[in-house]
């Protein structure tokens, strides 16, 4: 049952997206190809114009999955889409779940478009070897291969894109519990629950610097390495967890029933 | 045998109190119309039997169950609005009946569509609200259910097609099966009701066998609705 409701939720998470992706990757390789001309000013300047071009398609990419992840999840569950959503004969944390794994499946396809694009537009020689020497110097303190960093950063990014959705969906079901105003209900919960994300990775990490004996650094003005690798590892820890618990908020108040628009 | 029991809900937003203590069921092969004027909590009622919103107080069992997965598979629910959206063609949507209903009849809902002068092929932004309620009322009368849950079937259709979509709803529900059918046009379906549950205020005002209620009061049920309720 997961596998056909994923086929129709990530559909609708992906009805704008799904030619946003190639129209980007496209337009990636065209900047590529209009650069090989660049020794001749006009190339240059069209190149130029490409690359920006580019860019905004990877912004709207990334803004796109927000919106269109969020939407869908409302106007499935509470708009005019919800009088069939919940009248099929499924339980409510299959439906709930569905939409976590799409929306996880849309971010990483998101990303990973994003990504490719940039690395087509972007790539050359000397950005790469830049960048490898910029890598070496950040991790030269640190007891980690530079994959490594590279991974840890990537998994905190992602993690924390996971934790704003999962708190947006959060979000959407508490306000669907008043019966009024509940748009701003919506953002105030949302915004409640940023902020205790972000009081709660503040304690953690104190705390997490305390018992590997680094407490002393909150007070100084450069972060040591160590102290430095361990907060990373504690934000990624937290989103992951955050994530996770919000995903029970969410299943729990909806498992309570729902009130429709 | 008893299919639906709605016993003692209430139901309120903030201060207004929308249902107040309402209590009725539907027998297996029944047609029971639940009539009221606008706003008199019809909607209300049908919204909670679909879990479509909770209850403040008291219990629907449908088949002997609580609302949720069971009840779900032996409800057939034609809401007042349309869910269809989206750019998709009728076609997709009868496949995901057809995915997510055991009871879904595909032959029919083709046989139903082509009656109701339907394409299948056609995008449902292309259609009128009207085409979409009537591709809506083809999909819910394609599955063999055990109640059929009908919010309005007439509200969106005019004076010349509701003939022929009490004639679709009358012709295409199982032997055996119930209809719960609200609707505040009173005269168009009071000749197939078996029973009425008259609703005003979120109170039930009246309720009985439609041809018990003619004989008692000397008149039709359009006119019994128009007196008792003002």
């Amino acid at each position: 049952m997961i596998k056909k409701l994923l086929k129709y939720d990530l559909k609708k998470m992906t009805n704008l997206l799904i030619y946003l992706y190639p129209i980007t990757l496209a337009v990636a390789l065209l900047t590529r190809l209009i650069k090989l001309g660049n020794s001749i000013q006009l190339i240059f300047i069209i190149g130029q114009v490409f690359s920006s071009i580019t860019y905004s398609l990877v912004g709207t990419i990334l803004v796109n999955t927000f919106v269109q992840i969020l939407l869908a999840f409302n106007q499935s569950f509470y708009k005019d889409q919800s009088y069939l959503t919940h009248t099929l004969p499924i339980e409510k944390g299959k439906l709930l779940l569905s939409k976590y794994l799409s929306a996880l499946i849309v971010i990483l396809a998101s990303i990973i478009i994003s990504v490719s694009s940039l690395f087509i537009v972007l790539y050359s020689k000397t950005l790469m070897q830049g960048l490898k020497e910029m890598l070496k110097t950040v991790i030269s303190g640190f007891n980690m291969s530079g994959t490594g960093f590279i991974l840890l950063i990537a998994g905190i990014i992602f993690a924390e894109i996971c934790f704003l959705i999962s708190a947006g969906f959060t979000a959407i079901v508490k306000a669907h519990t008043y019966n009024e105003k509940k748009v701003l209900k919506g953002l105030i919960w949302f915004a409640v629950f940023y902020m205790a994300s972000m009081v709660i990775t503040f304690i953690v990490a104190i705390i997490s610097l305390a018992i590997s004996g680094n407490a002393t650094v909150i007070f100084a003005e450069v972060l040591p390495e160590s102290a430095f690798i361990t907060l990373l590892s504690v934000a990624l820890v937290i989103y992951i967890t955050l994530s996770i618990a919000c995903y029970f908020v969410c299943n729990k108040l909806f498992a309570k029933g729902v009130n429709v628009d | 045998m008893e299919l639906l029991s709605v016993k003692n809900i209430k139901k309120s937003f903030d201060d207004k109190v929308i249902i107040n203590d309402i209590s009725f069921t539907v027998e297996s092969g029944k047609i029971v119309g639940l009539l009221g004027k606008n706003g008199s909590g019809k909607t209300t009622i049908i919204k909670m039997i679909n879990d479509l919103l909770t209850l403040d107080e008291g219990e629907i069992l449908v088949n002997g169950s609580k609302i949720g997965v069971e009840s779900k598979k032996v409800i057939s629910y034609l809401p007042e609005r349309s869910y269809l959206e989206g750019s998709e063609r009728v076609i997709d949507i009868i496949k995901l009946f057809k995915d997510f209903y055991e009871d879904f009849d595909e032959q029919k809902a083709l046989f139903l569509l082509k009656d109701l002068d339907l394409d299948i092929n056609q995008k449902l932004p292309k259609m009128s609200k009207g085409m979409k309620e009537k591709v809506q009322l083809a999909l819910v009368m394609s599955r063999h259910a055990k109640l059929y849950v009908l919010d309005e079937p007439l509200g969106g259709v005019d004076p010349t097609s509701r003939e022929k979509i009490l004639k679709t709803i009358l012709s295409n529900f199982d032997e055996g099966a119930s209809l719960l059918i609200t609707t505040h046009l009173i005269a168009d379906v009071e000749k197939i009701l078996d029973e009425v549950i008259f609703i005003d205020g979120g109170k039930v005002i009246l309720a009985g066998e439609v041809e018990t209620l003619r004989e008692k009061e000397n008149a039709s049920i359009d006119e019994i609705f128009r007196r008792v309720i003002k």
